[in-house]
C-alpha cells in the first residue's frame, strides 16, 4: 500500500501537486459563497466549519507533528479561546472589545495556559503524555461546567458580539467563511516557513530522536514549550472565531469527542504534513455533513479509521515532502544530478 | 592545557558501577582511542562527557571549565559533539537537513525571525545551506544532499553522522565505533576522514573502537578500560605489550584456554 | 465516627471497582508496555453482557427461582463477553502494531474505544438492518429470525440507558449502628477473591511465570520457547474478564448502564494502576483502594461535582512526580 502510494505520487509530475492542485482547490474554496443556489448557506456553513477545523488541526499538528508531544486534550485550548471571546465581547460581563484584539488575546491566553501545562510534563514521553493532556482537557471542561458564576455552566453564554474589522461587520456566514480561509492560508504560509527554518528543523529533529537532538545542541525543553504555546495560540484563535460565528457557547462544545475529531483530522492528513490537514478536515468534517444519512455513523467510522490507518500507514497518506535544498541553488546553470557515493 | 580531563568520575546504575574513579587527560588536537572489552564502560564514559548521564562522583573539565552535570545541549554548545554506536540519524529528514540540524548551535535565527522572514533569517538560511554543502563534500557525500537519511548506504550513513556532528564546528569529536560493520576498504576511507578531521579542522578526536588494527594505526594515545576502570594508558606500542591489557582481552596466562 | 466508617465502607466499595479494572490495565501494560485505552470500554461491554443475561433470566422467572445461580450466570456472561472482546481487540487492533511506535498503538486503542462505544450504541440499528436484508421482495431471514435478531439486538444495546433488575436488594447486616448492605459485602468479597486468585496465578502457575517472563523481555521469552502471542492473548483474556466482572458488579450495584459508562471509570482505574505502580499487580489493587478512599474523602471537602477532577489531578500529579507509583513499576520513562 505504501509503495503504491509513493509510486503514484512520483509519477504525477511534482509540479501538478505543488502548484496546479492547490490552485484548483483554492479557487473552488474561494468561489463557494458566490454560487447562486438555495443551498448556498448550508455549503458555506459546512465548508467554513471544515475550515475552522483546518485551523484547529494546524494547532494540534504543531503539538503532535512538530514537537512530538502527543496531545489528547486539545479541545481545552479551543475552549479557552472561545470563552475568552465570550468574556471580552458579549453582554456577559458587558465588555465589548474589538474583534481582532480579542482574537489575539484569546490566542495569547490559551498560549499562556499551554505553557503552564507544558512545564510540568516536559519529561513525560509518548502515551503517558497523552493521558495527562487528556486529563487536562477534561479538567478544563469540568471547570467550565461547574464554575457557574463565571461561565454560566451548562447554560452557556449567549449573544456574543458579531465581529467587525474596520467598518465591515460580519453579518452573514460568508464573512466568517472568507476570514477563516484567509487565516488558513496565512497560517499555512507562515508554518511552512517556520518548519523550513532553524526552529522547524529543531522540532523535527526532536520528534525524530530527542536524545540525539539534545546532544546535537538543541534545547528540547525550550522548543517543546515554544511548540506547545504556538499550537495553543492557534487553537485559542480558532475558539474565538468559533464563538463569534456561533454566537453562543456551551461547555459541551469542547468535550473529548472534539479533541478526538481534531486528532483524526491530522492523522488522516499525515503527521508531518500541514497541507494534509486540509485533506483531513475536508474528509472528516465536510464529508459526513454532506452525506447526511451517515451522520449517526460518523464516530464509529472515525474509530475504525483510526485503527485501520495505524495498521496500514502510520505516517498518514501524505508524508512530509522533504525540501530539496542541495539542488535549489544549483538550478541556475548545469544541474549536477549524478550522485557520487 | 588538556582539552578534556576527567577526575575520579564514577557512574552507577542501581548497584552496578559502570565506570569507577576514571581519571583521563586528553590533549588538544590529539587522536585518542578508548578500548576495552564489551561492557567496560566506554560508551558510558562518552555519555557522561556529553551530559546524557550525570556521574555520581567526579568532575569532567573542558578547557579547564567544569562541564559535569550540564545539560546535553549546553555541552554541545561548548563544543563537544559525538556519533553513536548504533547509527542514530534523523531518518525522516534529508541528508542536508540532518547537517542543518547539527548546525543548530552555530545559528541564531529565532522563531520570531523565521515568522517574519527577517534579514537574519534569510541570510542564515543561505549561509547554513552553503556551509552544509561544504561539509557534505568534506565527508564525501556531495550530491546526496536531498536524499532521505534513511535511504543512504550504511557507510554513507556513518559519514553523515560525522557530518552532522561537525556541523557546529566542535572542538572535540567523540566517535563511538565509527567503523563498526564496515569492510576493509570503507575502514581505510574512514581512517582518512578521521585524520582529515584532525589535520584540516583541528578537532580533537576521541574514539571508541574494537578494530585493534585501526586503533594501533591511528591513535596517538590509547586508554584501556575494563570493568569500569582504567587499566592501562599509553602509546600504541606500549599498550600492545602491556600484560594487564592482554589479560583483560584474552584472560589469565595460566587459565585453561591459554 | 459512624459517618467515618460508613464513608470508609463506601470508599472500599468504589475502590473494589477501580482495583478490578486497574488489574487489567496493569497486566496489559506489563506484557505489552501499552496503555490499553479501550480497557474501560471492555468493562462497559461486560456490563452489557451481564445486563442482557440477567434481564432474560429475570423475564423467564429463573432469577426468582434460583437467585444465586442467576447472579453467577450473569457474572460468567459479563466476564466471558469482556474476555472475548478483549482478545478480539488484541488480535485485530493491537497485534498488527506490535513493532510500531507506541503512539500508533495508543491511537489504535483510542479508535477501538470509540468503536466499542459506538458499536454497543448502534447495535439495535445494525440488528434491524441485518434482519431486513432482502433480495428484491424476499427477506433473507424468515420472519421469526428477523424478529428475534431485532429484539435481541434491541435488548442488548442502544443509546438509551439500560437498567439492571434490582436483584441484590437493599438488605444487609448491621454492625452496631452501621448498616452494610449485602451488595457491598458481595462486591468487596468478589474483588478480594479474584485478586487473590490472580496473584496466585501469576506467582505460582506456569502461565503466570510465562506472563512474567514476557513482561520482562518479550523477545527472549520467545527464544526460550514461550508462545508469546498466546501468553499475550491469555493476559488480555484474564484482564478483560476481571473488567467484565467489575462491569457486572457496577450494573448490579448502580443499576444503570450506558455505552459511555466506561470512560470515567477507565481513566480512574488507570490512575489507580499508576498510583500503585503500573505493571505491578499488587500495586493495582492498592492503587484502586487508595483512589476509592481518596474520592470518598474528597466529597467531604469539595462539592460532589468535583469528584472526577480529584482523580484526574491525582493522575497528573503522580505521572509528573512519581511515575513509578508507590510499589514501583515501569514509570513511563521507557524510550519509545
Amino acid at each position: 500500500m505504501k509503495e503504491f502510494a509513493s509510486k503514484l505520487f512520483n509519477k504525477l509530475d511534482q509540479r501538478i501537486i505543488r502548484y496546479v492542485l492547490p490552485s484548483l482547490i483554492s479557487i473552488v474554496i474561494l468561489s463557494i459563497p458566490l454560487i447562486n443556489s438555495p443551498q448556498k448557506n448550508l455549503w458555506v456553513r459546512i465548508i467554513g466549519y471544515a475550515g475552522l477545523y483546518i485551523i484547529l488541526g494546524l494547532g494540534l499538528l504543531v503539538h503532535v507533528g512538530l514537537a512530538g508531544m502527543f496531545d489528547l486534550g486539545f479541545a481545552a485550548f479551543y475552549a479557552i479561546g472561545a470563552y475568552t471571546y465570550a468574556f471580552l465581547a458579549s453582554p456577559h460581563f458587558n465588555i465589548h472589545l474589538p474583534f481582532l484584539l480579542v482574537l489575539v488575546l484569546a490566542g495569547s491566553f490559551a498560549a499562556i495556559v499551554g505553557l503552564l501545562i507544558c512545564i510540568p510534563v516536559l519529561k513525560l514521553r509518548g502515551d503517558y503524555l497523552g493521558i495527562v493532556t487528556l486529563g487536562f482537557g477534561e479538567i478544563v471542561r469540568m471547570l467550565l461546567m461547574n464554575l457557574t458564576n463565571i461561565t454560566n455552566g451548562s447554560q452557556g453564554i449567549f449573544k456574543l458580539d458579531k465581529p467587525s474589522i474596520l467598518v465591515m461587520t460580519f453579518t452573514s456566514g460568508t464573512f466568517f467563511y472568507y476570514f477563516i480561509f484567509i487565516l488558513v492560508a496565512l497560517l499555512l504560509f507562515l508554518l511552512n516557513r517556520v518548519i523550513n527554518s532553524r526552529t522547524g528543523r529543531a522540532w523535527l529533529a526532536m520528534r525524530e530522536d530527542e536524545d540525539v537532538a539534545q546532544m546535537s545542541g538543541i534545547n528540547t525543553s525550550k522548543y517543546k514549550l515554544l511548540a506547545f504555546a504556538l499550537g495553543a495560540f492557534i487553537g485559542g484563535m480558532g475558539g474565538a472565531i468559533f464563538a463569534s460565528w456561533q454566537g453562543s457557547i456551551f461547555p459541551d462544545n469542547f468535550n473529548m469527542n472534539v479533541s478526538i475529531n481534531i486528532l483524526c483530522v491530522i492523522i488522516l492528513g499525515g503527521l508531518g504534513n500541514q497541507f494534509g490537514v486540509i485533506l483531513g478536515a475536508m474528509a472528516l468534517i465536510a464529508l459526513p455533513d454532506i452525506l447526511r444519512g451517515f451522520s449517526d455513523y460518523r464516530m464509529i467510522i472515525f474509530g475504525l479509521l483510526l485503527i485501520i490507518m495505524m495498521i496500514l500507514q502510520p505516517q498518514g497518506f501524505l508524508p512530509r515532502k522533504a525540501p530539496e535544498l542541495e539542488n535549489k541553488v544549483l538550478k541556475q546553470g548545469k544541474k549536477k544530478k549524478e550522485v557520487q557515493s | 592545557m588538556n582539552i578534556i580531563s576527567s577526575s575520579n568520575v564514577t557512574k552507577r546504575f542501581g548497584g552496578l558501577e559502570a565506570i569507577r574513579n576514571l581519571d583521563v587527560e586528553i590533549s588538544e588536537a590529539s587522536i585518542t582511542s578508548v578500548i576495552g572489552p564489551n561492557g567496560a564502560g566506554k560508551t558510558t564514559f562518552f555519555n557522561c562527557i556529553t551530559g546524557y548521564y550525570k556521574p555520581e562522583f567526579g568532575n569532567i573539565l573542558f578547557l579547564e571549565k567544569e562541564i559535569t552535570g550540564l545539560p546535553p545541549h549546553r555541552i554541545a554548545e561548548e563544543g563537544i559533539s559525538r556519533t553513536y554506536q548504533n547509527i542514530r540519524l534523523f531518518n525522516s529528514l534529508t541528508v542536508i537537513e540532518n547537517i542543518l540540524a547539527g548546525e543548530h548551535t552555530k545559528l541564531h535565527c529565532s522563531f520570531a525571525d523565521s515568522l517574519i522572514a527577517s534579514k537574519r533569517y534569510r541570510m542564515e538560511e543561505t549561509e547554513s545551506i552553503k556551509r552544509a554543502k561544504e561539509i557534505l563534500s568534506f565527508v564525501g557525500l556531495s550530491g546526496c544532499g536531498d536524499q532521505l537519511a534513511c535511504n543512504l548506504a550504511y557507510g554513507a550513513q556513518r559519514r553523515l553522522e560525522i557530518a552532522r556532528a561537525i556541523a557546529n564546528s566542535p572542538k572535540v569529536l567523540l566517535l563511538d565505533e565509527p567503523t563498526a560493520g564496515m569492510n576493509p576498504s570503507e575502514t581505510v576511507e574512514m581512517i582518512k576522514l578521521i585524520r582529515r578531521l584532525r589535520d584540516k579542522l583541528n578537532i580533537t578526536i576521541i574514539l571508541i573502537e574494537h578494530d585493534i588494527k585501526l586503533v594501533m594505526e591511528i591513535s596517538e594515545k590509547i586508554i584501556v578500560l575494563d570493568f569500569g576502570s582504567k587499566i592501562a594508558e599509553g602509546k600504541p606500542l606500549e599498550i600492545q605489550n602491556d600484560p594487564t591489557v592482554i589479560e583483560a582481552y584474552l584472560g589469565k596466562k595460566n587459565s585453561l584456554y591459554q | 465516627m459512624q459517618k467515618l466508617i460508613e464513608q470508609l465502607i463506601n470508599g472500599m466499595t468504589v475502590g473494589s471497582f477501580y482495583a478490578l479494572i486497574a488489574l487489567g490495565y496493569t497486566m496489559v501494560y506489563g506484557v505489552l508496555s501499552m496503555i490499553n485505552f479501550a480497557h474501560g470500554d471492555i468493562f462497559m461491554v461486560g456490563a452489557y453482557f451481564g445486563c442482557f443475561t440477567i434481564t432474560q433470566l429475570s423475564a423467564s422467572g429463573f432469577t426468582q427461582a434460583h437467585p444465586i445461580l442467576a447472579i453467577i450466570f450473569t457474572f460468567l456472561a459479563g466476564a466471558l463477553g469482556s474476555a472475548l472482546t478483549g482478545i478480539t481487540v488484541e488480535r485485530l487492533a493491537y497485534r498488527p502494531l506490535r513493532k510500531a511506535s507506541r503512539l500508533a498503538t495508543l491511537i489504535s486503542a483510542i479508535g477501538t474505544s470509540i468503536f466499542l462505544q459506538e458499536f454497543v450504541r448502534l447495535i439495535p440499528k445494525f440488528g434491524s438492518s441485518i434482519a431486513s436484508i432482502h433480495f428484491g421482495e424476499k427477506n433473507l431471514f424468515p420472519e421469526s429470525w428477523s424478529t428475534a435478531i431485532t429484539n435481541v439486538t434491541k435488548t442488548f444495546g442502544g443509546a438509551m440507558v439500560k437498567t439492571y433488575p434490582g436483584v441484590l436488594g437493599t438488605a444487609g447486616i448491621k454492625l452496631g449502628e452501621i448498616a452494610i448492605s449485602y451488595s457491598r459485602i458481595l462486591i468487596l468479597a468478589i474483588a478480594i477473591v479474584f485478586m487473590v486468585l490472580l496473584y496466585l496465578l501469576v506467582r505460582l502457575t506456569k502461565i503466570g511465570k510465562a506472563m512474567r517472563a514476557v513482561s520482562e523481555d518479550k523477545d527472549t521469552a520467545s527464544l526460550m520457547g514461550i508462545n508469546v502471542n498466546r501468553i499475550i492473548s491469555n493476559t488480555f483474556f484474564i484482564g478483560s474478564a476481571l473488567a467484565g466482572i467489575a462491569g457486572v458488579m457496577m450494573g448490579l450495584f448502580y443499576l444503570q448502564i450506558r455505552p459511555t459508562m466506561g470512560f470515567t471509570p477507565g481513566i480512574k482505574a488507570f490512575t489507580a494502576a499508576v498510583v500503585g505502580g503500573i505493571g505491578n499487580i499488587p500495586g493495582a489493587m492498592l492503587g484502586g483502594y487508595i483512589l476509592g478512599l481518596a474520592e470518598v474523602i474528597s466529597i467531604q471537602f469539595l462539592p460532589a461535582v468535583y469528584k472526577d477532577i480529584v482523580a484526574f489531578t491525582i493522575l497528573i500529579v503522580m505521572l509528573i512526580f512519581k511515575p513509578t507509583g508507590i510499589l514501583g513499576g515501569s514509570g513511563g520513562k521507557n524510550k519509545l
